[in-house]
């Protein structure tokens, strides 16, 4: 069976590699930016669309507009599943970024180091708020 | 109400901060472009529709961090919520709305441009008009819905 690292080594244009293996866990990250963005591209046109263009857009949304929508597992799910790529998505975009500009290693650890941090409190104040919302609690 | 005036700070930075750091990655780019090794390779539309991708991807995750931080909010009542999110409802940040709404369309259309090379290496010799290609599909589905939130937005402002 193809693992992904044979995937990678196929389609990756030669230019990129003269000679060099990257790590799997790169190859890893590289089949995820490609997955994920897929499935993001669908999930944000919807939730731009939705949130953005239906009605009177933004203008509608407040606290009640939130408690009907999340009313419904569906959408609470949908909007987990768009967090939780996003967010993984956007930040592995950052530590690439980070690795081309950022060359003192010492550096690069402070910065990575702060933005994984940050990422691990984002993840779970969005997750908490999605599962656990309660508009009869919270109104 | 303090919380909510401090969360739309902390997003107003995010953007005002992200929009700094592309820009300052741009002003790399010029520089690269008078004779300086760099981050840069060859020039042209590709490499036009690559720092665009950059940009795009920084300031829409840099939003994101934000909006994750503002709907956190919402576990807190009506009160801090919807004082939040008033900042997204003034006329004036329209603007600003659909420029994060452009960034995320050319992202995601561009984005699927780079998938589409990776995984069907010969459609990159064509690369040029799969640039032009991924322009036109951008307008089309942006101006339409630029044109539709500016509208609202103006009949609300002192002008309208
Ligand atoms: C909507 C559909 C999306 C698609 C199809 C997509 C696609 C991609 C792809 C393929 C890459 C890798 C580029 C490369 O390796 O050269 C990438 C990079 C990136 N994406 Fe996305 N993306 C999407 C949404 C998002 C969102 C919502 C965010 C922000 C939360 C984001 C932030 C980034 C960042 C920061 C990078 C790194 C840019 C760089 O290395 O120059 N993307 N995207």
């Amino acid at each position: 069976m193809a693992t992904v690292e044979d995937i990678y080594r196929k389609h990756k244009p030669k230019a990129f590699s003269p000679g060099r293996r990257p790590s799997s866990t790169e190859v890893w990250w590289w089949f995820f930016m490609r997955i994920s963005g897929v499935i993001l591209l669908f999930l944000v046109l919807i939730h731009l669309y939705v949130m953005h263009l239906v009605g009177s857009g933004v203008e509608r949304v407040g606290f009640d507009f939130v408690a009907e929508r999340w009313a419904n597992v569906g959408w609470r799910a949908f909007d987990w599943v768009l967090l939780v790529l996003a967010l993984l998505h956007g930040v592995n975009g950052l530590r690439i970024i980070i690795d081309d500009y950022i060359r003192s290693p010492g550096a690069r650890t402070a910065v990575k180091g702060t933005l994984y941090g940050l990422t691990a409190i984002l993840m779970i104040m969005g997750t908490t708020v999605v599962v656990a919302f309660d508009a009869g609690v919270s109104g | 109400m303090l919380a909510a005036k401090l969360i739309e700070g902390l997003v107003f930075v995010l953007t005002v901060g992200s929009g700094l750091v592309a820009t300052l990655l741009l002003v790399d780019l010029l520089r690269v472009g008078k004779g300086r090794q760099g981050v840069a390779y060859k020039g042209g539309i590709g490499q036009w529709s690559w720092v665009a991708h950059r940009v795009t991807g920084i300031l829409v995750v840099a939003f994101l961090f934000g909006h994750i931080v503002d709907t956190f909010g919402v576990g807190f009542g009506p009160e801090l919520y919807d004082e939040t999110i008033s900042l997204y409802q003034q006329w004036w940040f329209k603007p600003f709305e659909v420029a994060l709404v452009a960034a995320v369309v050319y992202h995601a259309f561009n984005g699927l441009r780079i998938i589409l090379f990776d995984f069907w290496p010969h459609l990159a010799l064509k690369q040029k008009l799969f640039a032009k290609i991924q322009l036109a599909a951008f307008a089309i589905a942006f101006l339409p819905a630029a044109f539709f939130m500016l509208r609202s937005a103006l009949e609300e402002s002192p002008l309208g």
